[in-house]
């Protein structure tokens, strides 16, 4: 796999962690640096990346001082303009994300959140889930369980009528892509996240029935 | 009315000046009259019942061309009449006496929204406490309970001076809920809304510790304008809908929480499977209800609170995309 992934952070050390860290798990993958949105964007529209890790406290402009809200701001833009992109979110408070909540749920491609005070094996597994169009997003962003009514219908059309993918997106007037990216917010919603061995719709099937989502 | 003497008495200044300088035609007592009597006219016109301001200025150029046409036709069978001093007076008159009243019209409609916001911030807070106090009290008799809940009581009450306050700054782009939370205004309504659920459902109400699913969906809304006002009227909306289900869906097991976009129509609606339509028959006409149809009609559309079968309720908002101009 050769991944092109825009890094954008201004912090050196954390820069240099992160660096290291993907030239190990992805040898071949082309790292591209950006210190402010504005870089970013550009190099997102540029290289069209696999996948963008965005530390959300970044500065505006060279030498300005960093901030949570203009990390937000771009988040924002890079959601809107690329609702395909797989991102992962680097923060140290990411309850500060509760407010884009209504628009992560709506992002089409993969989103995970990494938590700057976790291990650098979870910082790469919530790399490669972002990567493969995985969603993984931190308990404080939900309020218990709280589920989108599409992807409650989903699992209705699958569970009860035994519908297959190609099948629901026709009877929703959906994609097929989309009802797969519906999976993959069930997945996270339902707090299930890809491990070998396990087959997933099964364990979506178990665990919704334990939450009396379907019949 | 002041003003409109004080102008006719200007004009008459003007004209009896303008006449002096030429002695020819010394100003008549007719001429006078004239002038009194458009100045009276546009008192009239001022304080008539308009639906707005371009029918006003209908009227007035109407009237203003009328008079011109009036003094053409005197003319012609030799009746000269000081028609510029009159229409000067009329037009003059006409204009400062609209700005009177608008201004005074606008003090008496700020002064109903700062009684409407007290009110709303009272409504949404403090008594939504004393509600559940006298439940509680009806239910268990836990002192402990109550003693938390008087306490709540109390520091809503005196936070509802600062809440009142900060909503009436000028240019408030702040909305304050009852626990304290400041919202800024000018957020993407969605967001707002998102914000306001949030918040609501983190409020001690019994009902809301037996939901195990919520389905919630907050799209964005905004492909119409809203002023902040009715934004914030939409928040006040949704959190005494979320309040509602919080009191009386007793039993409630499954939130819907919905706002989106429905063939062209805005739709915020909160659907409960609690144990029906609880509310008081009081409550029909009750604050919450009249907010929530004031709000409707401000935007075009409706209101409904409904039973849901087989048992819940279901409280919804919805106004078009697309404003219309009638």
């Amino acid at each position: 796999m050769k991944p092109k992934i825009v890094v954008v952070d201004d912090h050196e050390l954390v820069l240099q962690g992160t660096e290291s860290a993907l030239k190990k798990q992805y040898p071949e993958a082309e790292l591209l640096i950006a210190q402010t949105p504005q870089d970013a964007q550009k190099l997102v529209e540029e290289y069209s990346p696999d996948l963008v890790i965005l530390d959300l406290c970044i500065p505006k402009s060279f030498g300005s001082s960093p901030h949570v809200e203009i990390g937000l701001q771009f988040l924002r833009v890079l959601m809107d303009h690329y609702p395909t992109l797989n991102i992962a979110v680097q923060s140290a408070n990411t309850k500060s994300l509760i407010r884009l909540k209504p628009q992560i749920d709506a992002h089409e491609g993969g989103f995970t959140v990494i938590d700057k005070s976790c291990s650098r094996q979870e910082m790469l597994t919530k790399i490669s889930l972002s990567l493969q169009g995985f969603v993984h997003t931190p308990k404080e962003l939900r309020a218990g369980l709280e589920i989108k009514p599409e992807w409650l219908e989903v699992m209705r059309l699958a569970f009860e009528e035994g519908l297959q993918d190609k099948a629901i997106a026709k009877r929703m007037n959906l994609s097929e892509r989309t009802v797969r990216h519906y999976w993959t917010k069930i997945l996270d919603v339902l707090d299930i996240h890809p491990e070998e061995d396990y087959n997933l719709r099964v364990l979506v099937k178990i665990r919704a029935r334990e939450e009396g989502l379907i019949d | 009315m002041f003003s409109g003497l004080v102008v006719i008495g200007f004009v008459v200044f003007i004209h009896s000046i303008g006449s002096l300088q030429n002695l020819e035609k010394l100003p008549e007592k007719n001429d006078y009259l004239w002038i009194l009597l458009y100045g009276f006219l546009s008192n009239v016109l001022g304080v008539s019942p308009y639906q707005n301001l371009n029918q006003y200025f209908l009227s007035l150029g109407v009237l203003s061309v009328g008079s011109l046409v009036l003094n053409y036709g005197l003319l012609s069978v030799d009746w000269q009449i000081p028609i510029s001093s009159a229409l000067l007076s009329f037009v003059l008159n006409s204009v400062i006496l609209d700005d009177f009243y608008r201004i005074s019209k606008a003090r008496i409609q700020d002064r109903q929204l700062v009684i409407d916001q007290i009110f709303d911030a009272i409504h949404n807070g403090p008594l939504q406490t004393l509600a559940r106090l006298l439940r509680t009290t009806k239910e268990s008799t836990s002192v402990k309970d109550v003693r938390s809940d008087l306490e709540h009581l109390n520091r809503e009450l005196r936070a509802v001076y600062e809440v009142v306050q900060q909503e009436t700054l000028p240019q408030n782009e702040t909305l304050y809920f009852c626990n304290g939370i400041p919202l800024n205004l000018q957020y993407a309504t969605h967001e707002l809304l998102h914000e306001v659920y949030r918040a609501t459902l983190m409020r001690e109400f019994p009902n809301f510790k037996t939901i195990k699913v919520k389905i919630v969906s907050f799209e964005n809304i905004d492909l119409r304008l809203l002023s902040l006002e009715q934004k914030r009227g939409l928040c006040r909306f949704l959190e005494e809908a979320l309040c509602n289900a919080g009191k009386y869906a007793i039993g409630m097991t499954r939130l819907e929480v919905v706002c989106k976009l429905e063939n062209g129509w805005v739709v915020i609606r909160v659907v409960d499977n609690g144990s029906g339509m609880q509310l008081p028959t009081s409550h029909a006409g009750g604050r919450g209800t009249l907010q929530a149809k004031n709000l409707a009609r401000q935007l075009g559309g409706t209101f409904r609170r409904l039973p849901k079968l087989p048992h819940g309720t279901i409280c919804e908002l919805t106004y078009p995309v697309v404003k219309f101009w009638f």
